[in-house]
């Protein structure tokens, strides 16, 4: 029941997968076994995405149906039973840039595989993101640009982290359409994504290793 | 509506490299193809290279070519003057917006100029994502181009589309936006267009669409590729069906002469 109600949710299936998702919790199925099988279908969607099957709607449609199934199984939960989070990402765009609409798409897609995003928002100074590290304690960090000033604001960035001794404990990972090697190893990140999925599978590896 | 054609653009990878090597023939083929097919306007940006140097290299080269009018296009404030020192007749600027270093920069050679200007609905808190942001910042634009005597009727203002890929509503969004300030500021009205596809799959359907909506609603001027003949027969009847084509001339003569792509 679970891996076809898995496979229901990655095809997009709303009305389906919302039914078998409440037949599943009326004959006693395990919640947590629900929310399970929901981010195998998520790892699917984003597959999915990757090999160019599926396109940024699809991505937003499938956190849509993933919301409407919480809404239903998390009231039958136990509290001590909360469905636990892979981990923290800590996500921002940087100083003197203002683009918002990927590291909004990032922020969705890391949510919606499971992940405690901690979204600092646009125009982020580099202290700001030094401080959230030290309050989270997070392991991961996206930074987002899209202006060629952008990558200069990394490099501060990146090179503040560093001075305040935190480098070795956070992986960090660059965004942003123009984004290459050439940029990585300028700002000195330790990866890039030019989209959402490889930013949920650059979190995955580090937090999951 | 006014047709800019967007192809002398050193974002374009060929296009750039022909700035870099200095290739006179493939720049002017280009004006000149962009020109037949019918561009009102050709738009021109060096901003991958040797901006400023490139700009008047290509204005010229451009200019002893065709005779079609420019739109100079940088955020370049240097770029920007090289372009209109460089070229002779009608000429257009894109853009200014409110933001702060465009106001600083970019505004003073438009006054200057008074010259056709595109400005777009951003300012220094990024692209805004409601009607209303978008009216608020054409409100300040107009403003301050009233104050300094800036001739309206020669201002296009972008509304600058957002991806549909992210928000069902976006076009929706500037289609409301294009009627109010049409309505409430009485100024021209732009579009680049490609944008509202993107992240989307088969982007020049989008696109094709989207300027025949556009155009219902008064839009007067587009920043297209001319070269599609697709989206330009898409021009050709949308006209004819807004009766922008009296007695369907042009759409018959293109019609007779086989120019119209199904």
């Amino acid at each position: 029941m679970i891996k076809s109600f898995a496979k229901t949710l990655s095809d997009l299936k709303e009305k389906e997968a919302l039914e078998m998702a409440q037949e599943m919790l009326e004959s006693g199925k395990d919640p947590l076994e629900i929310l399970n099988g929901c981010r195998t279908a998520m790892d699917e969607v984003g597959k999915k995405f990757e090999k160019g099957e599926y396109f940024i709607p699809d991505l937003i449609f499938s956190g849509e149906i993933l919301k409407e199934i919480s809404a239903i199984v998390k009231p039958k939960m136990v509290e001590e039973t909360e469905f636990e989070k892979i981990g923290k990402v800590i996500i921002g765009t940087v100083e003197d840039d203002i683009h918002d609409i990927g590291k909004n798409i990032v922020t969705f897609m890391l949510d919606i595989n499971g992940f405690e995003v901690i979204d600092l928002g646009i125009d982020v100074p580099p202290e700001k993101f030094v401080d959230a590290i030290k309050e989270t304690n997070a392991k991961v960090v996206g930074m987002c640009g899209l202006l060629t000033l952008a990558y200069d604001s990394m490099k501060k960035t990146i090179e503040a982290i560093d001075a305040s001794g935190l480098r070795d404990q956070v992986k960090i990972i660059i965004g942003g359409s123009q984004v290459n090697e050439e940029i990585k190893n300028y700002t000195g990140a330790d990866a890039y994504g030019s989209d959402a999925m490889l930013a949920v599978s650059f979190a995955k590896e580090v937090l999951q290793s | 509506m006014l047709i800019i054609g967007e192809k002398l653009n050193s974002t374009i990878p060929q296009v750039r490299k022909a700035i870099k090597e200095k290739d006179v023939a493939f720049v002017q083929d280009l004006a000149k193809r962009q020109t037949e097919a019918g561009a009102d306007l050709l738009d021109v940006n060096t901003a991958m290279e040797d901006e400023v140097n490139d700009m008047k290299w290509i204005v010229e080269t451009i200019q002893q070519m065709v005779d079609t009018p420019l739109c100079i296009d940088s955020t370049n404030p240097k770029a920007i003057e090289m372009g209109l020192k460089t070229a002779q007749g009608r000429v257009m600027i894109n853009s200014i917006s409110m933001e702060k270093a465009r106001i600083e920069g970019i505004l003073p050679i438009a006054l200057d100029a008074k010259c056709e200007l595109v400005a777009l609905t951003t300012d220094d808190s990024g692209i805004p994502k409601t009607v209303d942001e978008r009216l608020a910042i054409t409100g300040r634009l107009v403003d301050v181009l009233e104050k300094n005597d800036f001739p309206l009727e020669k201002l296009y203002v972008d509304p600058l589309v957002l991806p549909l890929a992210v928000s069902n509503d976006n076009a929706l969004i500037f289609y409301q936006s294009l009627t109010e300030i049409k309505e409430r500021y009485g100024v021209k009205t732009i579009s680049g267009l490609s944008n509202v596809s993107h992240s989307l799959p088969q982007r020049r359907l989008i696109n094709r669409y989207f300027l025949a909506n556009c155009m219902n609603l008064g839009m007067d001027a587009a920043i297209l590729d001319p070269l599609d003949s697709k989206i330009m027969t898409a021009i050709m009847v949308t006209k004819l069906l807004t009766n922008k084509d009296r007695f369907a001339r042009n759409f018959l003569k293109s019609y007779r002469a086989g120019k119209l792509e199904d």
